[in-house]
């Protein structure tokens, strides 16, 4: 094959990837069709031949080994900053100021009676990149729950605060607020989720309601409680990619969250 | 490490994390087109990522993009792979893994189509069948395999011309 067929073929190949079709490239160079054309038919079959979908459980637990593992980098980073805890800010998974909110879970021993030596706090904890020309997110979530590791898809899930809790991202940043707190049982959890109730989003000084595509947010990410101690999650919200307005001006709110856990203080 | 450093290492960790919902899959095609088993390529691409994160600090951005650099990764894990297999094996029909959901007749089809295809992959030359999974299945261009393959561009696209010459010959003529 020539030199120029093999440009003509890579170009075709490129276009290929990009999705057009082996018409389109066809009729780009009709004067090497009767070359090109089974070339890009034999593309195409090698393409279709080994065009598998990785499993979606194999890929999520993978994904969830990956973050994991940048959980514990980022926490190994925390740990050796002197960081006073009214400045603490998580600035990890994306660009922008932190937005925390807190919630408290105290973790007890299984089949003991409650009591503070056994008990381990869980904190939640948001932080944010907010878009520009936006001065307020507000946000209004409720039924905050955790999923015990292992547990049934149905019966696993805790409830660590019901009622309905509002806060702004953009208003929050860089300061800790807790949502609540409750004694859960001391051990390895996976999920969080909450249900998002409604989001009035303020662009250049018009408040929008905003259009929220799901109602529940969940969040895989592993973390654990453990007895006596205070484990502290991150939720830590990316606004600029949470928020979005479209040509017609609609504002939609798809959150863009990614959990982190340390311990923090005693319970 | 200071703390511009830190914030170095936090975006590069950030960029990865933001490669691996599109690159994962990609990876795996890639690998599994070298070796021709699906769930050690799904293991392998996850692994990717993991070695992806613990060599970051040794990713430069000034060179390849960190696209290519997961599949030069990936590429030396594969490397290492069939070192411990050793030798090429035939995938059997009975035995090429398929989704659960995919109708008898068109598996059928497919595994007959894959096993001929994957006859017509061992005829290739190494370079020439990374070539294909890099072209292919992992979507980056002719430049960003060069830079892979630490060839020249040129050499890329004669190596991609010339391999899918030999491919359409061995799976529609046999020869």
């Amino acid at each position: 094959m020539s030199r120029d067929f093999d440009e003509i073929l890579d170009e075709c190949i490129d276009r290929i990837n990009s999705g057009q079709g082996i018409e389109e490239c066809l009729a780009s160079y009709p004067e090497h069709a009767q070359e090109l054309e089974p070339a890009l038919r034999a593309v195409f079959d090698i393409r279709a031949a080994y065009s598998f979908t990785p499993r979606p459980a194999v890929k999520a637990a993978a994904r969830q080994r990956f973050y994991a593992a940048l959980d514990s980098l980022e926490r190994k980073r925390q740990e050796h900053r002197a960081v006073p805890r009214r400045l603490l800010r998580w600035s990890w998974a994306w660009a922008g100021i932190a937005a925390i909110l807190l919630l408290g879970v105290i973790g007890y021993a299984l089949m003991t009676t409650l009591a503070p030596a056994n008990a381990g706090i869980l904190e939640v904890r948001v932080t944010d990149a907010p878009p520009q020309d936006v001065s307020e997110i507000l946000v209004s979530v409720d039924d905050i729950q955790v999923h015990k590791a292992g547990a049934g898809e149905a019966s696993g899930w805790i409830t660590i605060i019901e009622e309905e809790k509002t806060f702004d991202l953009i208003k929050i940043s860089g300061i800790e607020e807790v949502l609540g707190s409750e004694e859960i049982e001391a051990t390895d959890y996976t999920q969080i989720r909450m249900d998002v109730l409604w989001v009035e989003v303020t662009i250049d000084g018009e408040q929008k309601t905003a259009t929220i595509p799901s109602g529940t947010l969940r969040i895989v990410s592993p973390f654990s409680v453990e007895k006596g101690e205070k484990t502290i999650l991150t939720l830590d919200f990316d606004a600029e990619k949470s928020v979005k307005v479209t040509g017609t001006g609609e504002v939609i709110f798809r959150p863009e969250v990614k959990v982190l856990a340390r311990k923090g203080e005693g319970s | 490490m200071g703390e511009k450093d830190v914030d170095e290492r936090r975006r590069k960790e950030e960029l990865l994390a933001r490669l691996y919902d599109e690159y994962y899959d990609k990876i795996a095609r890639y690998i599994f087109i070298r070796i021709g088993h699906q769930a050690e390529a799904e293991d392998m691409a996850g692994e990717v990522f993991l070695k992806a994160l613990e060599s970051l600090d040794s990713y430069q951005e000034r060179g390849a993009p960190m696209q290519a650099w997961l599949f030069k990764i990936a590429h030396n894990l594969m490397v290492d792979y069939v070192r411990k297999v050793s030798k090429r094996k035939t995938i059997p029909i009975d035995k090429l893994e398929i989704s659960d959901k995919v109708d008898l007749e068109e598996t059928v089809e497919r595994r007959l189509q894959s096993e001929k295809l994957s006859q017509a992959l061992k005829q290739l030359t190494p370079a020439q069948r990374e070539v294909i999974g890099l072209r292919f299945f992992a979507g980056l261009t002719s430049n960003e395999v060069a830079k892979i393959l630490s060839k020249s561009s040129g050499a890329v696209r004669e190596m991609q011309s010339a391999a899918v010459k030999s491919l359409r010959k061995l799976m529609y003529e046999g020869s």
